[in-house]
Parts: structure tokens; sequence; C-alpha cells
């Protein structure tokens, strides 16, 4: 299931230290929120999707595009009925319609919103998940949480067959069938019983697991060791070197006169 | 069986990662088309009011805010991960703490009703309002609001759907009341 989030490569992105592209993705968010000027905010994420392109193929972009594509319509449509002020460019019956200040502000939207979604894509693309974790970790989740983060993971395919063969043998039955035009209870009460055969099969599955994980000395005191682990910081600073002189970057953006 | 005191961290462990891949599935996989705008609502919030109400304000917290995150990273929209489980996970918390306040072994079915009503409320403003925030900075207050119907319908499917479940579950697995913490 994750080998489709994450895009096995072998760039300068992918091997790229977790914890500080975990770092930059913040960056880039807060970024996009700077009052800056739109051509410095469209030239950054111009940056994004090449490198986007270079580290994922061109794909993972169109993908992320293809997604986020009618709530991008909706905000270069909506937002400038929200703003009329600035110099008017549509007027009908002496009323402002569009304004060149509404006009920008739907662009700064559309570019903020693309722009954070492709830094999340450029992160998950070239993050395995047990780097990820294992940031996060190292940023302070605690391993408990980590652990569910990783147990549940496994056990999604898992609990989705289940609903899958659950749904297939209601089917077989007769007993549900989701029809577009039936109503909306009459749909949920269709659906009711397949989520309850899947609720008790799952549910009866937790203390199996709590024993599994008693096995394992989950929930002992005693300091654990881990198997994966992330490079050494030492390892690391080249690409903290790097990390900073993109903070520098991109916090020196603010102080640039509008271009 | 073990009491509601004694659960080993172990088993407080198996219960969320269990209720985290359950609100992930009736997030991504679980859909309900609905005819008029050909759209979909999910049942993430069914699994939310679920966790809630039968396994407490703690495990909701953590299976509702982690569940919808990992759906949203699974199904391509990653950079609604951090708010959804913000979002998801206080209204987790929010609705398990209003049942567990109003709704005792004994309670009345008055007591029953007030539970339920406040818990809709609260998560419905926590849920539908915290989302309608988190998109005004993102996209803009125009289509942050063209968002707030699609989330309000979906906390009505999960009171709607999540009640009746959770007292199905107990009446056919009993056991289930000893796994509340």
């Amino acid at each position: 299931m994750l080998e489709d989030i994450y895009y096995q490569g072998n760039t300068f992105i992918h091997k790229f230290d977790a914890r500080a592209k975990l770092i930059a993705l913040a960056e880039f968010v807060i970024f996009f929120f700077f009052p800056v000027s739109i051509t410095i905010l469209a030239v950054f994420l111009l940056f994004i999707m090449i490198f986007l392109i270079v580290t994922a193929r061109i794909n993972s972009l169109l993908n992320s595009l293809k997604a986020i594509l009618p709530l991008l319509i909706l905000v270069l449509f909506i937002t400038p009925f929200f703003n009329r002020t600035g110099n008017p460019i549509l007027i009908i019956s002496g009323k402002t319609i569009f304004s060149h200040n509404g006009i920008m502000d739907a662009l700064r939207l559309a570019i903020r919103f693309t722009g954070i979604t492709l830094s999340f894509t450029l992160y998950f693309k070239t993050t395995s998940m047990e780097n990820m974790i294992l940031s996060l970790r190292w940023f302070g989740l605690s391993f408990n949480l980590s652990l569910v983060i990783t147990i549940s993971l496994r056990y999604i395919p898992y609990i989705l067959s289940v609903y899958r063969n659950v749904v297939d043998a209601h089917k077989l039955r007769k007993s549900y069938i989701q029809k577009r035009k039936a109503t909306f209870i009459t749909k949920i009460r269709n659906i009711r019983p397949v989520l309850i055969s899947v609720l008790i099969y799952s549910i009866k599955k937790i203390p199996i697991l709590a024993m599994v994980l008693e096995k394992k000395g989950i929930g002992r005191k005693n300091r654990r060791t881990s198997y994966l682990k992330l490079k050494s910081i030492k390892l690391a600073v080249p690409d903290m070197i790097l990390l900073s002189i993109l903070t520098i970057a991109v916090f020196s953006t603010l102080f640039l006169k509008k271009i | 069986m073990e009491s509601k005191n004694t659960l080993s961290s172990a088993f407080k462990i198996s219960t969320v990662t269990i209720l985290t891949a359950i609100t992930t599935i009736f997030t991504i996989a679980v859909r309900i088309p609905i005819a008029p705008t050909r759209g979909y609502i999910n049942l993430g919030d069914v699994a939310i009011y679920f966790s809630a109400i039968t396994f407490g304000p703690f495990s909701a917290l953590v299976s509702g805010g982690l569940g919808t995150a990992l759906a949203d990273i699974l199904s391509g929209y990653s950079q609604w991960a951090p708010i959804s489980f913000a979002v998801h996970g206080l209204e987790g918390l929010v609705i398990g703490l209003i049942v567990q306040h109003f709704y005792g072994e004994n309670s009345s079915t008055a007591n029953l009703i007030v539970a339920w009503t406040l818990a809709f409320i609260a998560g419905t403003v926590v849920m539908a309002g915290g989302y309608l925030l988190a998109e005004n900075f993102i996209v803009g207050l125009g289509a942050a609001l063209t968002e707030l119907p699609g989330n309000i319908i979906q906390n009505i499917a999960g009171i709607a759907g999540g009640i009746p479940l959770a007292l199905a579950i107990k009446k056919a697995y009993p056991p289930v009341v000893n796994f509340k913490w």
C-alpha cells in the first residue's frame, strides 16, 4: 500500500537526511504564507515542481495536480468575489465584479495551496516510511505512538481484505446492495451489518495483538534498542549545512523588495 | 478478562492500533454515494464516534487523529494530514469526554440523549469549525465555506452510524466494555 506513496530512487533528495527534510518541509509550508510578491512564490513553486519531476517523475506531479484541480478551480473562481477593492477589471451595472486585488488574492491562494500540496508530495515521494518514523522519533515522538503507526500500517491491508470478504459474502446473500437511488437512511441501514461484522472481527484481534506485543517486551521499562537507525549526526552535517543555507534563502525573501 | 483499570500498555497500544486501522479503512474504503451531487461521503467520522463511545476519549484521540491522517496520506492528499490529525483527534477526544462525563452504566435515557446531543454539537463544532479555520488560511474563506456543508453532513453520518454501531457491538460482543480506558 505504501509503495504507491514512496517512489524508490537514488537521487540527492532521496539521500538527504530525513530530519533535515522534515524541517525543510515545515519551512516550505511556512514560506507559502509569507507576505512576499506572487512572482517570488511562483518561482519557488516552479523549483518544487522541477525537484518533483527529477526525483519522482512527471506522473507524481500530474497526479498531485489532478487531485487538487477541482478545489484549485473553486479557489480561482470564488476568491475574487470576496475582495473587490483596487482597480476594477469587470464592472456590470455599475457594480465591480472582479477587481485587481481580488484576482491577485485568488492567484496567491492558488499558488499557496499548490505549493503546500507539492511540498508534501515531494516529502512523501522521497522519504521511506521507516525514515519518516525514525525522524519523528528523533524529534520526540514516543516509541508507543510510532509503534501504533507502524503496526496499523500493516493491519490496514488485512482489515481491508476482511471488509471486502464480508461485503462479498453479504452480496452473495443479496443483503448488501448499494443503489444510487436508495435513500440515505436505506444506504446506512444496508451497510450496517457489514460494518458490525468487520468491527467484531477486528476487535477480537485486540487481545491477540496485545499478547504478541507483551511477548515482545512492549510495556517494559528498560531502554529499547532499535534495529533501524538514521544516519549519525556527524554524517548528516553536510545535509544540515545545506538546510541552513536553504533556511537563510527562504527567510531572506522577506527582505526582498517587491518584484 | 482484564478490568478497565489494569489494562496493560501493550493492550492499550493494540486497541489504538486496531482502531487506527479501522478509522483509516472507514475513511478510504467505506463510502456511501450521494445521489444529488454524484459524490461520496466517507465513514471516517462513524469510526471516530464509535471509538469515542466504545473505547473512551484517549483511544479516540489517537485513533481518530492518526487514522484520518493515514487515510489522507494513503489516498494522495497528504497536505491535509496534519490538519486531519489535529481536527479529528480533537473531535474524538471531545466526543469521548462528553460521553464519559454524561453517560455512565446506570444512566437514565435522558442522560443518554443529553450526552449524544452534546457530543454531536461539540463534534460538529470541532470538526467543521476546525476545517473551516484551517482551510480559510490555505484556500481562502470562499472555498472553505463550500466545504462546510459536506463536513456537517459527514458529522451527521458519524453520529447516525456511530451510535447504532456502538450499541450493536456492545450487544454482540459484550467483553468490549472492558476495553475502554
